[in-house]
């Protein structure tokens, strides 16, 4: 393949390279795969909260898009397509790994001082947002990344992890609480 | 190690009921969410309820930068990254139908796949300058000889071609491959040109 | 597999590797791909068809029945040919093959799987 094309394809639109790849052109879906590799790696990483398992799940999602165009309706929406996707092999990883939610941490409340005083530098937005969420119980990260990034509806959140959906808002809001005390902190 | 400090007076936000009013945060919540709508006048009058809403509200969106700047500071995506997805995929999951040829007695079959149909298509952006083909489709029932079938194709043009003009050599460049490979029974060649690229990402001349 | 069903299945692989080897060698024919399942294809009582496919197994599929053999052969072609012309020169070199060893046929399935575009040369 020439450099010049090679350029051309990198640069196109959702809506064109998604639907070469999506006919089999593997250049094409190489193309979703270094353009949605980061995003998809990023949300993962907030999902688990954990980097070794990370490139699996995102493989894994890859593989699957790459079987499953035919379900993708539109060529334009992969980029929300690609990121269900993975986002439904993390919660596969997390439930492989935890079949069922521990009550204790879903009524614990979050501890408001986890880290030390001393340790603690001035960030702000989404600094502070990343540092915030890295300390939520498990649960708790869970639910927000699902809803604040995934977009996934509190029925959809209790369907993926097991819950009820009262559950998923009321973990929700511990962790929403938990974030604005602690960014408020760092101001 | 617990910090036992109090936190200082000014910087404290607390999301009790009691510092809202008797709402909880989940009421405050479920108010965002429905657009403030009917207009409570307990929230409303309620400063410490204004201070935390106003607290969610700076919270929400803030989930989709946060994403953003985690892949930002990503290193580059490498090349046998890429490769090892390459390796795990089967490349015939995308070789559609089969599309039969005349054949001279019934024990001999001969065909092609939809797929490598799709790929002959593709390859005519090579006839027109500065054209890439993105989604092809035929329509109808390519495996039935004969039937009438309408081939659908998705194109992204460089900024200052002349469109109709690119459509129609496109269109001329598809008929000629598909007449040379297949015995499929054309009735329409439909273009629709969906994304127009700058000149910028062919301004370097191989 | 007893003695009779062993000599079978390898007098199916040496076939269908002389098979491969005259498809290859058709004027227009690129290249040789691994087909698919042929047990699905083959019609008639008595099918003994190749086991379990391993990557060492012949890229053509050769199935014997009791009207013949089958073969089937999945291939990249030429750009500069016509698809319909090298599908027939492709079946009149393997029904050569099997008329010169006195073999009856009864399918042969091909099936153009990719076409090398004249700039991918």
């Amino acid at each position: 393949m020439s450099e010049r094309f090679r350029s051309a394809l990198e640069q196109a639109d959702d809506q064109i390279v998604a639907g070469r790849a999506m006919d089999g052109d593997v250049d094409a879906f190489a193309v979703l795969v270094r353009r949605y590799t980061p995003m998809m790696r990023a949300y993962t990483q907030r999902m688990l909260n954990a980097s070794s398992d990370v490139d699996d799940v995102v493989q894994e999602a890859f593989v699957t898009a790459w079987q499953r165009f035919g379900e993708l309706a539109d060529p334009a929406k992969v980029k929300s397509w690609l990121m269900r996707i993975v986002s439904r092999k993390a919660v596969d990883r997390i439930r492989a790994i935890r079949p069922l939610l521990d009550v204790d941490d879903i009524d614990s409340p979050a501890p408001l001082h986890a880290t030390p005083s001393q340790v603690v530098e001035v960030r702000a937005g989404v600094a502070a947002l990343g540092a915030a969420l890295k300390e939520l119980p498990d649960a708790q990260r869970e639910c927000w990344v699902l809803r604040e990034i995934g977009g996934y509806s509190y029925e959809e959140i209790a369907e993926e992890l097991g819950i009820p959906a009262t559950t998923a808002r009321g973990l929700l809001a511990r962790a929403r609480r938990y974030m604005i005390v602690r960014m408020e902190e760092w101001r | 190690m617990t910090d036992d400090h109090e936190i200082p007076e000014p910087h404290r936000l607390s999301l009790d009921p009691t510092d809202l009013d008797g709402h909880t945060l989940e009421e405050l919540m479920d108010y965002l969410e429905s657009g403030r709508q009917p207009i409570d006048p307990s929230i409303e009058e309620s400063p410490g309820c204004q201070l935390a809403l106003d607290a969610l509200e700076r919270l929400q969106g803030l989930g989709d930068q946060l994403i953003e700047a985690d892949a930002a500071a990503a290193p580059e995506v490498d090349a046998s990254w890429v490769d090892r997805i390459l390796d795990g995929i089967a490349l015939d999951a995308r070789a559609g139908r089969r599309i039969p040829f005349e054949s001279p007695d019934a024990g001999i079959d001969l065909g092609i796949t939809e797929g490598a149909v799709r790929g002959l298509i593709r390859s005519a952006e090579n006839a027109v300058p500065g054209l890439l083909v993105g989604r092809c489709r035929l329509d109808g029932d390519v495996t039935q000889p004969g039937a009438p079938i309408r081939i659908e194709i998705d194109a992204s043009a460089l900024y200052g071609e002349p469109i109709l003009h690119v459509a129609d050599r496109l269109r001329s460049e598809v008929e000629a491959r598909l007449r040379a490979h297949s015995d499929l029974h054309i009735d329409a060649i439909d273009i629709r040109i969906t994304d127009i690229r700058e000149v910028s990402s062919w301004t370097e001349q191989s | 597999m007893d003695g009779t069903e062993l000599r079978s299945a390898e007098s199916n692989a040496a076939l269908a590797v002389e098979i491969e080897a005259i498809v290859q060698s058709t004027a227009g024919v690129r290249n040789v791909y691994r087909s698919g399942s042929l047990v699905s294809n083959v019609i008639g009582a008595g099918a003994v068809a190749l086991g379990v496919r391993r990557s060492d197994e012949p890229l053509v599929a050769v199935a014997r029945g009791d009207l013949g053999v089958s073969v089937e052969a999945s291939i990249g072609i030429d750009f500069t040919a016509d698809a319909g012309d090298t599908l027939r020169a492709v079946h009149e070199a393997i029904d050569a093959l099997l008329a010169a060893k006195a073999t009856p046929r009864e399918r042969i399935t091909l099936t153009v799987v990719y076409v090398q575009s004249r700039e991918a040369s």
